[in-house]
């Protein structure tokens, strides 16, 4: 598959004014022109191939949306080339536009006051799709999102769950190529999550749509993204597989015994106590050191199991640990964005 | 590829909108006939014993002032709030996503509010011809005339309402440029005090300010005070600061995109 999208040596740097607290502080700024120059973007890298879905992690501040940004030629970068669809985004913006679609999980694109329907109206005469596809597509989106009850319900009056839903149809009615969501289950119940990750699924899968998900929340990975770009301080910190994510930054497993004498203390070569809870006890091992099997039958030969379990790290663990670490080991830290 | 399809539905839903908030438009022509019926009052107790001021009757004065105040309540320069309003929210980045140039947008917005308030300030009219007074035009020629510097008074606001606007990208804090602007383009238009009354150097201000087209040249023809060549004059100035209006928001415009910083990302 040919990358669709190519970023090379992305940079973006802000200019903020900088202020000293307090109302003498807020009077000086009015006067001087301290400026603070801060890099949101430091030289980021990276291809996403014509139909992949990844993953675009970070904290808060570290770079995501400014990235998006970027991408849809909203932003002018400070240096560094992007390429989306043969276009550089901020020079062809307009253009650009046609291919991508848009969804800000903190900002509708749709019309407040309006019915909602009218602004799939609007979507399909600025995108100029035949009547035919619109029908089509609306139809589809109608089923697959449930949007018949409230299709007619001005937008004000729709539920954060409703509302997305809308946002995500009117971001695919013109079969964009490329789909960039920018914490799309933001604020939405559980139920609302589900629906909205399987409707991105299908999408991607379907008709082939290129998704560039960011998200906070480590579930919609796991559901959606075989690929994740994990981005902090600017910098890539990480792009691949979400499995070698887990494999380099969370190599251990823990395995969970219930022993039937519950004082005693398992001495299992390759493992460690972590934990202990009355006849529980957690035991961290490296699965590549001792393998699972071995140490499962090593158990069972020295005691007398009643219970027995294999926790896997899940992804919400890794990342936060991998943030965690970088906290203590970045002397930069501490900057604001 | 035309845009035009795209800036017609814009106007279109955007005329729906000015309906949608139909009741707090209402409230607002009530407060406007309120501004004409004592602007009449007050004007009326100057005039007590004299028959002209200027040359001008009261009947004519009243006309001028009811005939301004109905079309400065209507040619409002609502597409530079909303830019101002979706560079505050942080939403002129989905406008900015989309195949179609965001100053057409706004424009087409501000048209098609304003197509779906005039009916509202139309079903009024008739009772601003009982709070204050409203002759029909001078001629056929001024009416016709009026018509057309009304257009280019509407030119002239929209294209002052985005550079009011584009200073968002540059500073949030625009409150205060906006009462400004609100209390100049009154009192400098003619809203108020006809420009003729106005004494020497402050005349002079308001002449060379963009202003007086909002209001005062289109109803000096309405009345019949501007006929003739000072009538070409004064739609050749309104033409002139709509060229360099155009001008100033192209540049400011492509200074404004290089800065974009959307909020809260």
């Amino acid at each position: 598959m040919p990358s669709i999208i190519r970023v090379d040596g992305l940079v973006k740097e802000f200019r903020t004014a900088k202020r000293a607290p307090g109302l003498a502080g807020g009077l000086r700024t009015l006067f001087t022109r301290t400026q603070r120059v801060v890099r949101a973007v430091d030289g980021v890298s990276f291809e996403v191939a014509e139909g992949e879905l990844i993953g675009y992690l970070g904290r808060n501040g570290a770079g995501k949306s400014t990235t998006v940004k970027l991408l849809t030629g909203i932003l002018h970068p400070t240096d560094g080339h992007v390429e989306v669809a043969g276009l550089v985004p901020w020079k062809a913006r307009e253009k650009n536009a046609l291919n991508i679609g848009v969804v800000f999980g903190q900002r509708s694109q749709l019309w407040w006051d309006l019915p909602l329907i009218e602004s799939f109206d609007l979507i399909a005469v600025m995108y100029r799709i035949d009547r035919e596809r619109y029908r089509k597509n609306l139809d589809q989106f109608t089923e697959l999102l449930d949007l018949g009850p409230f299709i007619n319900t001005p937008v004000r009056q729709l539920s954060l769950g409703q509302r997305m839903r809308g946002d995500l149809a009117a971001a695919l009615l013109y079969e964009p190529r490329i789909l960039y969501l920018d914490e799309p289950t933001v604020g939405l119940d559980v139920v609302a999550k589900e629906r909205i990750r399987t409707f991105i699924g299908e999408s991607n899968r379907a008709n082939g749509t290129t998704v560039v998900l960011t998200t906070h929340d480590m579930k919609d990975v796991e559901r959606l993204c075989p690929r994740v770009i994990l981005i902090e301080e600017g910098r890539v910190l990480f792009d691949g597989p979400v499995a070698a994510l887990v494999a380099r930054y969370a190599p251990t497993r823990v395995l969970v015994l219930e022993l039937a004498d519950g004082a005693a203390t398992p001495d299992l070569p390759g493992t460690e106590l972590v934990r202990r809870e009355g006849a529980r006890v957690w035991l961290r091992f490296d699965p590549a050191q001792m393998p699972v099997a071995r140490l499962i039958a090593d158990a069972y030969a020295r005691y007398l199991v009643t219970d027995l379990a294999i926790e896997e790290p899940d992804l919400e663990q890794v990342v936060r640990q991998i943030f965690e670490e970088r906290v203590e080991v970045s002397p930069k830290a501490s900057r604001s964005i | 590829m035309s845009a035009l399809p795209t800036y017609f539905k814009i106007a279109s839903l955007a005329s729906q909108v000015a309906y949608a908030y139909r009741f707090n438009v209402l409230l607002q022509l009530v407060g406007l006939l309120l501004q004409i019926f004592l602007l009449r009052a007050f004007w009326t107790a100057i005039y007590e014993n004299r028959v002209s001021v200027d040359g001008v009757d009261l009947a004519t004065l009243l006309t001028y002032l009811t005939v301004a105040n109905l079309q400065l309540w209507i040619v409002f320069p609502e597409g530079g709030e909303i830019l101002q309003r979706r560079v505050r929210e942080g939403k002129v980045a989905l406008d900015l996503a989309r195949p179609v140039s965001l100053v057409g947008q706004l424009i087409s917005q501000q048209v098609g509010f304003t197509a779906g308030l005039l009916p509202l300030l139309l079903a009024v009219t008739p009772l601003a011809l009982v709070v204050g007074v409203l002759r029909p035009p001078d001629t056929l020629e001024a009416a016709a005339a009026y018509v057309v510097s009304l257009v280019f008074a509407y030119a002239v606001i929209v294209l002052i309402g985005l550079l009011l606007g584009m200073v968002s990208f540059w500073t949030m804090e625009t409150t205060g440029m906006w009462a400004i602007y609100r209390f100049a383009n009154l009192f400098f238009s003619g809203g108020l005090v006809p420009l003729w009354l106005f004494p020497e150097p402050l005349r002079t201000v308001a002449g060379l300010l963009p202003f007086q087209t909002q209001a005062n040249i289109p109803v000096s023809i309405y009345i019949g005070r501007l006929t003739g060549v000072d009538m070409l004059r004064a739609l050749l100035i309104q033409c002139v600061w709509i060229v360099l209006l155009a001008l100033l928001v192209r540049f400011v415009w492509s200074k404004a995109i290089r800065r974009v910083v959307i909020q809260g990302g």
